[in-house]
C-alpha cells in the first residue's frame, strides 16, 4: 500500500506541476465564467441558467477528459520512451502497483479539479438563482402590477433547481381484450384453419408445411405467433389516439400531494399520422382518480416535439395515482402516443445532492479514461495512445448517433452492409462503454433525478427483468445485465497490468 | 537517410503543388463570389467590424464544416426535445459561421419564428420566439447580407403571415405587441380623411437631422437637449420614454388621468421639460430627431423608403404589421435589383404586397389604448380604412396590365383570360364598394362600382352588373340571405361601434361621419316599416343610448372586447348631455370594474355636471 501511495503521491505532484494542466485551468476558469456572464440563452431566466448548467457542466467534462488522457498518456508513455522507468523497475515496487499508482494519482487531481469545478458551477448557479426575472424586474421597477404565477420563477425552482423521477404511465391493461379478439377469430374461422393459415403462410414449402401441421408442438408454436402478432397489434392500436376520441394514461407510485407539495410536470410528444401536419389541436385533462379534477385544458401543439405543462400535487390521490386524458381535436388525424411519451416528472430529492451524484458520474468517465490511457500507453507511444484513447473517446461520445445511424430497417430486408455496420458498432459497444447514456448536464438541467441505481450500473452492474428495447439475448436467458464505466476500468487496469507485466522494459543489444 | 530526404523532398514538391494550386483557384472563386453578389463592400465591412464573427470565420479552419454540421444537429435535435433554453445562441452561432449564405438565415429565423413559437404556450414565449426570428434576419442577417432579397422576403413574409393573418392562434398578441412597440416610437398618425396629415407626420422624421452634432446646429434644439442632458436623459430611446409618459401628446401619451405626478426632483424636472409650452418647437424638433435615430438603428428602417410607400400606396400606420411587410418585401427589390417603387409590383413580391394592401384595407384604421398592466402589449382595435382601396385598385390593374400584355408590347385587354387575378380584383372591389356605401363614401363607392363594370377595365359580366349601384348593393345582400330587419339592425350597431371607437381614439371625422351613416339607416329601415307597426324600431337616441350603455358595462354581449381605459376615454368624449343620460345606467357597474383594476373611478369617470 506505501509503495501504491508513493507512486500516487509522485504521480500528483508530477502531473500538477505541468503546463498542460495550467493551461486547461485556465481555459476551464475561461468557459465556467464565461458561461456563467455571458451566456444569456433565450432571454429568461430560467433558460440563462439552464444554458450555464448546460455549458459549464459540458465543457467541464470535456476539458477535464482531454486532460486526462494527455496526462495520463503522457506520464506512462514518457516514463517508457526515456527510461524513467529504469531507476522505478529497479525497486522493490510491483508493476501492479506501478499501473495502480500511475492511475489513483490522475484519478486524484482531476477529482480534485473536478469538485472546484462544480463548486464554481455550483456557486454561480446559484449566485444566477437569486437574480430577478423579467417580471420581477417589472415589479421591483414599478411598472407593471406583479402577475401571479411567474411561470419563470416555477420553471427556476420546479424544473432546474431540484431532483424530479420519471414516471411512464401503466402499460394498457389488454389481456382482456386479447382474449376476447382471440375467442372471436376462433369462432369466426376455427383454431385449426388459423393455425393452418399461418403455417402457410410462413412457409412456402407444402410438404413441410403439411409436416409442421402434425405436429402439435409446431401447432401450439405457431398458435403462440398468432397471439403474439395480435398482442403486439392491440398494444400499438392502444396507442393511437383517433380524431374526437381520447386516451386516458395511468401513472402510479407517485407521491400524495400531502407528502410533496412541489408542482409536478407532464412531458409529452405527438407524433401525427398524417405527414406535414406540424400544429395539432388537442386538449390535456388531469384527474385525481378521489378527488378534484380540472377543465380539459385546450392546446395547440406542436407535432413531434416535446411539450410540456405544469399540474398541481393535489392531482395526486393518497395512493399514489394520478389520471391524464389526452382528446384528440385534430379532424382527419390520428395522433399516436408511443409509452414513453407522455411522462411525469416529480420531485423526489434536493439540487444538491443530485448535483454531487452528477460530479460522480463525470469522475467515473475520467477513470474510464485513465485507465484506457494506462492500458494503451504500457505498450504504444504517445502519439499512437492519444490517438487511440481520443478514438474510444469520441466513439463514446457519439454512441447514440452511431446506434440510431446502424439500426436494423424495420421494414424490408436488411442489406448486407446494413448486418455487418449494426453487428459491428454492437461489437464495438461490448468494449466501450456508451457515454450518452447518462449525460449529466442533461440530467442536471432537466432537474432529473440520478438514482443510486444509476450509479451504481456506472460503477459496477445491475441485473434487470429484460424490456421492450432489450435485445435477443437478454430476453432469451429473462436477464438483462447492464454495466457502464467502473467495470471496464478495472478491466483495462486488469488488462494494462497485465501487459506491462509481460513487458520487457530494457532489451538486449 | 536518403530515404527520408526523398520522402521530405516529395512532401514538399506536393505541398508545393497544392498551395500552387489554391493559390490559382482562388482568384476565379473571389470573381464568382462577387457575380453571385457573395461578397459586397458593405458585407464584408460589415463583418471587419464585428469581431466575434472574424474570429469565427478564421479559428476553426478546417472544422468550420463539421462544427456546422454538428451545431446544426444539435440544435434541430434540442428543438425536437422541446429545449428551447439554448435555441438561440446556438442559431446565431451557426450564422455566424456562415454569414454570407442567407439561406442558413432564413432557414433559422423561420425556424424560431414559425417552428418553436408554436412548440411554446404562453404569450410571451410565443412573441418572444417571433420577435427573436425578425431580429435574427432585421439586425443580423440584413446587416451581413443588405442587398439579399431572400432575406427581405422572408421578413416581410413573418410580418405579413405569421403576424398579420390568423393561422396562428396568438396572432392577436404579435399585433398588439407590435402595435406597442410602434406606438412607443411614432405614435398614432394624426387622425384625418386626407391621407397627406399622415403623411406630413412621417416627412418630420425624413427631415429630421441625421446626427446630433446636425440636431445641434439649431440653437434651440442644442438648448432642449443641453437641459436634458441636465436630467441625466440622452436623446435617444429613453427620451421616448419620458415623452410617452409626461407630454401629454394625444397622439402618444396614456391618458393623463392614469399617469401618476411625477414624485422624485428628476422626474419633476424631465414632466416640466416635456410639457412646457415655451420649449414645444424645440421639442419637437429633439422628437423628430429621436425617432428617426430609433427607426433607423434599433428597427433598421429607411424612413425615406417609409415615406416613398405613404406617398404611394396611402396614409399606412406603422402600428400595423401589414405596412411591414409591404415596406420589407418592397425595400428587398429595391436593394437587390435596384428597382424603384415604379417598377415594383405584386408578381414580384409574390402574394406580400397585394396582400398587405388589401389586409391594410380590412385592417388598417388602427386605435390603440394603453394597457396599465402590461404597457408592451396595449388593447387594440383594427378597423376598416377605405384609404386603401384606391391604391389595392391601381396595384390590381397594374400586375393585369403586365399579365395581358402582348408579345409585340402593345397593351392587351384586362377581361382577357391571361389576367388571373380580374375574379380576385372583382372580389375585392365588390366587397369594398360594401364597405364604402355602408360606411359613407357612396360617391367612392360609385367610381369603383363603374371600374368593375367599365368595358376597358373589368367589364365584369352578369345580371347583378347591369343594376345601379342601390340595385347592386340590394343583391349583395339578398344573396346574403340575412333578412332585412337583421340587416338593419347589424348595420346600424356595426356604425355605432366605429363611431364610439373612434370618439374613444380621439378620431372626431370618423366619429360624425359613422354616426351620421348610423342615423340614416335608422331612418331608412323607419321608413321601410312605416307600414308595419310591429316592426317600427325605437327613437334612435334610445338606440343609441343603450347602445353606449352595453358598450360600457357589457361589450361582450355584442361581441366586443372593450378595456376599462378605452371606456373611460369614451365616457370622456360623450358630450355633457349623453354623459347625464348614461351615468346612472352604468355608474355602479363601473364603479365595482375600476375597484377590481386598482382605478380611481371618480377620475376615470367623473359624474357629469347637474342639468339646469
Amino acid at each position: 500500500m506505501r509503495n501504491i501511495w508513493a507512486v500516487t503521491r509522485q504521480t500528483f505532484i508530477q502531473c500538477a506541476r505541468t503546463r498542460i494542466i495550467v493551461v486547461f485551468c485556465l481555459l476551464l476558469a475561461i468557459c465556467i465564467l464565461g458561461t456563467g456572464f455571458k451566456m444569456t440563452g433565450d432571454g429568461t431566466l430560467k433558460g440563462r441558467i439552464q444554458t450555464f448548467l448546460s455549458y459549464s457542466t459540458s465543457l467541464t467534462q470535456l476539458l477535464l477528459c482531454l486532460v486526462t488522457i494527455f496526462l495520463t498518456t503522457s506520464i506512462i508513455t514518457s516514463d517508457i520512451r526515456h527510461k524513467y522507468i529504469f531507476t522505478v523497475a529497479s525497486k522493490p515496487l510491483a508493476r501492479w502497483q506501478y499501473v495502480l499508482g500511475r492511475w489513483c494519482g490522475v484519478v486524484g487531481l482531476m477529482g480534485l479539479l473536478l469538485i472546484i469545478a462544480l463548486g464554481s458551477i455550483y456557486l454561480l448557479s446559484q449566485h444566477l438563482r437569486k437574480q430577478p426575472t423579467r417580471i420581477e424586474r417589472e415589479a421591483e421597477s414599478g411598472l407593471t402590477q406583479p402577475k401571479k404565477p411567474d411561470l419563470d420563477r416555477l420553471g427556476v425552482e420546479n424544473e432546474i433547481f431540484t431532483a424530479r423521477d420519471t414516471h411512464l404511465p401503466e402499460p394498457p391493461d389488454i389481456e382482456k381484450v386479447l382474449r376476447k379478439k382471440i375467442k372471436q377469430l376462433i369462432e369466426e374461422r376455427g383454431k385449426d384453419n388459423l393455425i393452418r393459415d399461418h403455417i402457410n403462410k410462413t412457409v412456402p414449402d407444402k410438404a413441410q408445411a403439411e409436416k409442421m401441421l402434425s405436429h402439435p408442438d409446431t401447432r401450439q408454436q405457431a398458435f403462440d405467433q398468432i397471439e403474439s402478432a395480435l398482442r403486439e397489434q392491440i398494444i400499438e392500436d392502444a396507442h393511437l389516439v383517433r380524431p374526437g376520441k381520447a386516451i386516458v394514461l395511468t401513472f402510479t407510485g407517485l407521491k400524495p400531494a400531502s407528502a410533496d407539495e412541489s408542482l409536478l410536470q407532464i412531458r409529452y410528444k405527438l407524433n401525427p399520422f398524417k405527414s406535414g401536419k406540424t400544429t395539432l389541436a388537442g386538449a390535456w385533462q388531469v384527474v385525481n382518480p378521489d378527488g378534484p379534477t380540472d377543465p380539459p385544458m385546450s392546446r395547440s401543439e406542436s407535432a413531434k416535439t416535446t411539450s410540456s405543462f405544469m399540474i398541481a400535487p393535489r392531482f395526486v390521490s393518497e395512493e399514489g395515482r394520478l389520471t391524464v386524458f389526452y382528446f384528440n381535436l385534430q379532424p382527419e388525424t390520428i395522433v399516436k402516443i408511443q409509452p414513453r411519451d407522455v411522462v411525469v416528472l416529480q420531485r423526489v430529492g434536493g439540487f444538491e445532492s443530485n448535483f454531487a451524484r452528477a460530479g460522480l458520474l463525470i469522475l467515473i468517465r475520467l477513470m474510464f479514461l485513465a485507465a484506457v490511457s494506462v492500458l494503451f500507453g504500457v505498450f504504444l507511444s504517445f502519439p499512437i495512445t492519444s490517438l487511440a484513447v481520443m478514438m474510444i473517446f469520441t466513439v463514446g461520445t457519439i454512441s447514440a448517433f452511431l446506434h440510431d445511424a446502424t439500426r436494423l430497417p424495420r421494414q424490408g430486408e436488411p442489406s448486407a452492409f446494413e448486418y455487418f455496420s449494426h453487428y459491428l458498432v454492437k461489437g464495438i459497444f461490448i468494449a466501450v462503454p456508451t457515454f450518452s447514456r447518462t449525460s449529466a448536464s442533461d440530467l442536471l438541467v432537466d432537474g432529473e433525478y440520478i438514482a443510486p441505481k444509476t450509479l451504481i450500473r456506472e460503477y459496477l452492474v445491475t441485473f434487470q427483468q429484460p424490456g421492450t428495447d432489450s435485445g435477443r439475448f437478454w430476453k432469451t436467458i429473462n436477464l438483462e445485465i447492464q454495466t457502464g464505466m467502473g467495470l471496464r476500468t478495472l478491466l483495462a487496469l486488469a488488462v494494462g497490468w497485465l501487459i506491462f507485466r509481460r513487458r520487457e522494459l530494457a532489451g538486449i543489444s | 537517410m536518403l530515404r527520408e530526404r526523398l520522402i521530405q523532398l516529395v512532401m514538399l514538391l506536393v505541398a508545393g503543388a497544392a498551395l500552387t494550386g489554391a493559390a490559382m483557384i482562388s482568384r476565379p472563386i473571389k470573381s464568382q463570389r462577387v457575380e453571385l453578389k457573395l461578397l459586397t463592400v458593405t458585407s464584408d465591412e460589415s463583418i471587419a467590424k464585428n469581431p466575434r464573427t472574424v474570429l469565427l470565420q478564421v479559428a476553426p479552419g478546417g472544422l468550420r464544416a463539421p462544427m456546422l454540421s454538428y451545431l446544426w444537429m444539435r440544435s434541430q435535435q434540442l428543438k425536437e426535445d422541446g429545449k428551447f433554453f439554448d435555441a438561440q445562441q446556438l442559431r446565431d452561432l451557426i450564422c455566424d459561421l456562415s454569414p454570407h449564405f442567407p439561406g442558413v438565415w432564413a432557414f433559422h429565423a423561420w425556424d424560431m419564428a414559425w417552428n418553436i413559437s408554436v412548440a411554446t404556450h404562453t404569450p410571451e414565449e410565443r412573441w418572444m420566439w417571433v420577435s427573436n426570428g425578425i431580429r435574427l434576419l432585421r439586425d443580423r442577417g440584413l446587416y451581413y447580407n443588405p442587398d439579399n432579397l431572400v432575406l427581405h422576403k422572408e421578413l416581410a413574409w413573418i410580418f405579413f403571415s405569421k403576424m398579420g393573418q390568423r393561422t396562428d392562434d396568438m396572432h392577436m398578441t404579435y399585433k398588439r405587441r407590435w402595435a406597442g412597440e410602434m406606438h412607443r416610437v411614432l405614435g398614432a398618425p394624426p387622425f384625418s380623411d386626407s391621407p397627406d396629415t399622415a403623411v406630413e407626420a412621417i416627412r418630420l422624421i425624413v427631415n429630421a437631422p441625421y446626427t446630433l452634432a446636425k440636431l445641434n446646429a439649431d440653437a434651440a434644439s442644442a438648448d432642449f437637449v443641453k437641459r436634458l442632458a441636465g436630467c441625466d436623459v440622452k436623446p435617444d430611446d429613453e427620451f421616448l420614454n419620458y415623452y410617452n409618459l409626461y407630454s401629454g401628446a394625444p397622439l402618444a401619451s396614456p391618458p393623463k388621468w392614469l399617469v401618476k405626478e411625477p414624485t422624485d426632483d428628476k422626474d419633476k424636472k424631465i414632466a416640466n421639460l416635456m410639457q412646457a409650452e415655451e420649449l414645444s418647437d424645440a421639442r419637437a424638433k429633439v422628437l423628430a430627431f429621436v425617432r428617426r435615430k430609433v427607426l433607423v438603428e434599433k428597427y433598421r428602417m429607411n424612413p425615406d423608403w417609409m415615406l416613398e410607400l405613404m406617398k404611394l400606396y396611402g396614409p399606412m400606420d406603422w402600428r400595423n404589421v401589414n405596412s411591414h411587410a409591404i415596406y420589407w418585401s418592397t425595400l428587398g427589390l429595391h436593394k437587390a435589383e435596384g428597382k424603384g417603387l415604379s417598377g415594383i409590383n405584386a408578381l414580384n413580391t409574390g402574394r406580400t404586397l397585394l396582400g398587405g394592401l388589401k389586409s391594410l384595407t380590412r385592417t388598417g384604421l388602427v386605435y390603440c389604448t394603453y394597457n396599465p398592466d402590461n404597457p408592451e402589449e396595449p388593447f387594440v382595435d383594427f378597423l376598416p380604412d377605405c384609404r386603401f382601396v384606391e391604391a389595392t385598385h391601381r396595384e390590381y390593374l397594374k400586375c393585369g396590365r403586365i399579365l395581358v400584355k402582348k408579345p409585340s408590347g402593345k397593351p392587351g385587354r384586362l377581361d382577357s383570360s391571361k389576367n388571373m387575378l380580374r375574379d380576385g380584383h372583382i372580389t375585392f372591389l365588390s366587397n369594398a364598394i360594401q364597405q364604402m356605401y355602408f360606411g359613407g363614401w357612396e360617391k367612392m363607392a360609385r367610381y369603383y362600382y363603374d371600374q368593375i363594370r367599365d368595358e376597358d377595365v373589368l367589364n365584369a359580366k352578369g345580371d347583378i352588373y347591369k343594376r345601379d349601384l342601390h340595385g347592386f348593393i340590394r343583391e349583395k345582400r339578398r344573396q346574403s340571405g340575412v333578412p332585412t330587419t337583421e340587416m338593419s339592425s347589424a348595420l346600424l350597431t356595426a356604425a355605432l361601434r366605429r363611431a364610439y371607437r373612434a370618439l374613444a381614439g380621439g378620431n372626431h371625422d370618423d366619429y360624425l361621419r359613422s354616426r351620421a351613416l348610423a342615423r340614416r339607416v335608422h331612418r331608412e329601415y323607419r321608413k321601410s316599416v312605416a307600414g308595419k307597426p310591429r316592426l317600427k324600431p325605437p327613437p334612435f337616441r334610445k338606440i343609441e343610448r343603450n347602445f353606449l350603455g352595453i358598450m360600457l358595462v357589457r361589450p361582450r354581449a355584442m361581441g366586443l372586447e372593450v378595456p376599462l381605459i378605452t371606456k373611460a376615454n369614451l365616457y370622456n368624449a360623450l358630450s355633457p348631455t349623453m354623459q347625464q343620460e348614461i351615468y346612472p345606467l352604468v355608474a355602479e357597474r363601473l364603479r365595482r370594474q375600476c375597484q377590481a383594476e386598482r382605478i380611481d373611478f371618480n377620475t376615470a369617470f367623473p359624474a357629469p355636471a347637474k342639468k339646469n
